[in-house]
């Protein structure tokens, strides 16, 4: 054979009662440990198949499922707690894992000898073995360390890891031994540190509220209406009006539109399709004009309207108490000059709330028209217009009253 | 990394048959690869928002199927809802890979955005016929194209060089020892045979698949079970690599029974612990439709074997 075999089945077992203790070497123990990886992680795998599965479901739905992550967390301490069986297991009755089977490693006890392992060494062991890799394996350099290359987990349960076979180890020169302790030391210093980072980090974000559930799924319905009271086609004319205000992107109208769409029940599809035309792109502007003209209606003609070749006849023509319509009228008021009947549909329109805010820089403007001197319907001779008025107030006493202009 | 590799495989002369397997899976990837590169990939229907508009429309196939058959679907498309798009987006996928969904799609009248949904009945037709043209296609195996030559070809087909360097790789210890120990005769039987039970298992977990089956890893599982059951020694060699550091590669004698929880229980853990309808790119049921073949023809080779050894 060229590579030698590391398994040497055909070594003479070593006295252990003889004088030197026989030390298992760290490669060997290092590739017992490779082989109980290779042959327990499938049968965990089997045992734990369900749950796993379980816990990619909840992930593939939702990638911020809380059910997901307490899934993993189960999945995680029954992984925990199979390994810690299984090895117990294999100690008890073997006095060796698989791996260290096929090596020629047995688990003995250390310093007081015994004919096996007892089942409190066996477990105790084994648990705090698997309780190493919470701390990232960090306690196993001590094998590399230790005089007798015993990690904790050894020395807790008073057992010690030797050799079946005729050359053993003969533990780490001093300086070796010191190098790799001081080396763990410092991890374990730095693992302190980021666990104490860690830690304030996450109170300071807990008590931030950054930890809020924010996990709402990604909806059809758009984020950007603030008013949630809103429904049906109400809803839909307010996203239309705002998006005509810039207050909503098109891709909000579009989530709007779909929703109606979509949905079953719905009965406003032309007044989609329109609010789908005035969102989409270029390309596809054509095959929405048509789909919301499919029969003549309000939509349609508001479609018309907004379409390059619309006139204010087809405006007319709309249903006059959507608030997108009395939007538009309101700007070809404005476009006429006709600034005190801007601000009165404006003013009608504030009532609505979804529409209150995004409508202030339009009521802004159609008032600075208003005063705005040699505008035709403004203020030019520093005298309020009858037409101005509002309940007895002028829109400029209005304005300065809102925004407590002195 | 650690595979069995019971024989010498320098003595190459000794393995033709394993080494004429090799080849041919070789050759016939390069061919596969030397053709045109696919577009399939940049198509519309595979974008975030062609999946969710796929999703959509599938929702309603379901909604539109009968109870029971309802009841045959994984458990988390019934869970999906209409109203999160990024379900949506995964039942998407899944919907691409369901063959009663795609051979209909395209005459099922659908409610919603009329204009959306012309646009993807446009492109789920060139993606479709994109799809039939492909070469993998056309050799590998599926619920929606099984003709009988697929049952051969898909054997010696693979989807790209890894897939291809990890079959021929178990290829050519296991085939070698298969060879060493049954004869050329015995390990195509097993190679072809355990191809075709894997390919049934296949079919078998993938009723309404539409995503062919390729890779020679079917036969391979085959192999390594015949190998696992039919082998008398108690231990055989593993070449094991962990680092290139000396003392962590080379060679081990283990037992050959250990073969089954490093290669063919991976196979079943793995295959229940995939969420339904999601293979991973993995066919684990293959897999395992191969082991068993592997097995129970390694038993019979077995018992043959002592029936002859006994003295009459």
């Amino acid at each position: 054979m060229v590579i030698a075999d590391l398994s040497a089945p055909e070594t003479v077992p070593k006295n252990i009662k003889s004088k030197q203790t026989p030390i298992a070497s760290v490669s060997d123990r290092f590739i017992a440990f490779i082989l109980d990886f290779l042959i327990i992680s499938p049968v965990v795998s089997l045992l734990m198949a369900g749950m796993i599965r379980q816990t990619k479901t909840f992930f593939l739905l939702d990638a911020g499922s809380s059910q997901g992550a307490l899934a993993a967390m189960l999945v995680l301490a029954s992984v925990f707690a199979v390994v810690v069986l299984l090895q117990t297991a294999f100690l008890y009755y073997w006095q060796a894992t698989p791996g260290q089977l096929f090596l020629q490693l047995r688990v003995q006890a250390y310093p007081h000898e015994q004919e096996r392992l007892s089942l409190n060494q066996a477990l105790l062991r084994s648990l705090l073995w698997c309780s190493g890799f919470l701390l990232f394996a960090v306690p196993f350099l001590e094998i590399a360390s230790h005089p007798l290359r015993r990690a904790f987990h050894e020395r807790a349960s008073d057992t010690i890891v030797v050799t079946l076979k005729k050359n053993f180890d003969d533990g780490p020169h001093p300086l070796e031994s010191r190098f790799i302790a001081s080396w763990m030391r410092m991890s374990f210093l730095f693992l302190l540190l980021v666990g104490v980072l860690g830690f304030f980090k996450t109170y300071y974000s807990l008590q931030a509220g950054l930890y809020k559930d924010s996990s709402a799924p990604d909806s059809l319905i758009c984020k950007e209406m603030k008013d949630t009271d809103l429904v049906g086609a109400a809803r839909l004319d307010a996203a239309l009006a705002l998006f005509l205000l810039d207050a909503v992107t098109s891709e909000c109208l579009n989530k709007e539109a779909d929703a109606f769409l979509w949905s079953q029940s719905s009965n406003v599809r032309d007044f989609a399709y329109l609010a789908k035309y005035v969102a989409a792109s270029e390309a596809e502007q054509d095959k929405y004009l048509d789909k919301a003209c499919e029969t003549p209606s309000s939509s349609c003609a508001l479609a018309r309207y907004l379409a390059d070749d619309g006139t204010p006849r087809d405006l007319e023509k709309a249903e006059g108490e959507l608030w997108s319509v009395q939007l538009l009228k309101s700007e070809d008021k404005y476009t006429n000059k006709d600034f005190v009947g801007n601000l009165e549909i404006l003013t009608e329109l504030q009532k609505v709330p979804a529409l209150q805010a995004a409508l202030e820089k339009r009521f802004v403007r159609g008032v600075w028209a208003l005063r705005e001197p040699g505008k035709e319907g403004s203020n030019s001779k520093g005298r309020q217009p009858a037409s101005a008025t509002k309940n007895g107030k002028s829109f400029i006493e209005l304005f300065k009253e809102k925004y407590e202009v002195p | 990394m650690i595979l069995p590799c019971p024989e010498d495989v320098r003595h190459y002369q000794r393995y033709p048959l394993t080494l004429t397997l090799v080849a041919l899976n070789v050759f016939i990837f390069v061919l596969i690869f030397s053709g045109m590169k696919s577009t399939l990939s940049v198509s519309p229907l595979l974008e975030q928002e062609g999946l969710t508009l796929t999703g959509r429309l599938y929702y309603q196939f379901v909604q539109a199927l009968p109870a029971d058959q309802q009841a045959l679907l994984p458990g988390w498309v019934r869970e999906v809802q209409s109203h999160d798009s990024e379900q949506l987006g995964v039942l998407g996928a899944f919907a691409l890979r369901d063959s009663r969904f795609v051979s209909s799609a395209e005459k099922t009248v659908f409610y919603g955005d009329d204009v959306q949904i012309a646009q993807w009945q446009k492109d789920f037709s060139t993606f479709r016929s994109k799809y039939q043209e492909q070469i993998l296609y056309k050799f590998g195996l599926s619920s929606i194209k099984n003709k009988p030559i697929a049952w051969l070809t898909y054997q010696f087909s693979h989807s790209n060089w890894i897939h291809l360097l990890s079959n021929i790789s178990f290829l050519i210890f296991i085939g070698a020892a298969v060879e060493a120990l049954a004869g050329s005769g015995l390990l195509l039987v097993i190679y072809v045979l355990g191809g075709f039970a894997g390919g049934w298992g296949f079919l078998l977990s993938d009723v309404h698949g539409t995503v062919p089956m390729v890779g020679a890893s079917a036969s391979v599982s085959a192999l390594l079970a015949f190998y696992c059951v039919a082998e008398t020694r108690l231990r055989i060699r593993f070449l094991y690599f962990v680092s290139p550091m000396p003392g962590q590669y080379g060679s081990i004698y283990l037992p050959t029974l250990l073969i089954v929880p490093l290669f063919l229980l991976v196979d079943l853990a793995n295959l229940w612990a995939t969420p339904e309808g999601f293979g991973g790119g993995v066919a684990y049921a293959a897999h395992l439709g191969g082991t068993v073949f592997g097995l129970l023809f390694g038993l019979l080779f077995r018992a043959s074997s002592v029936r002859i050894a006994r003295p009459l």
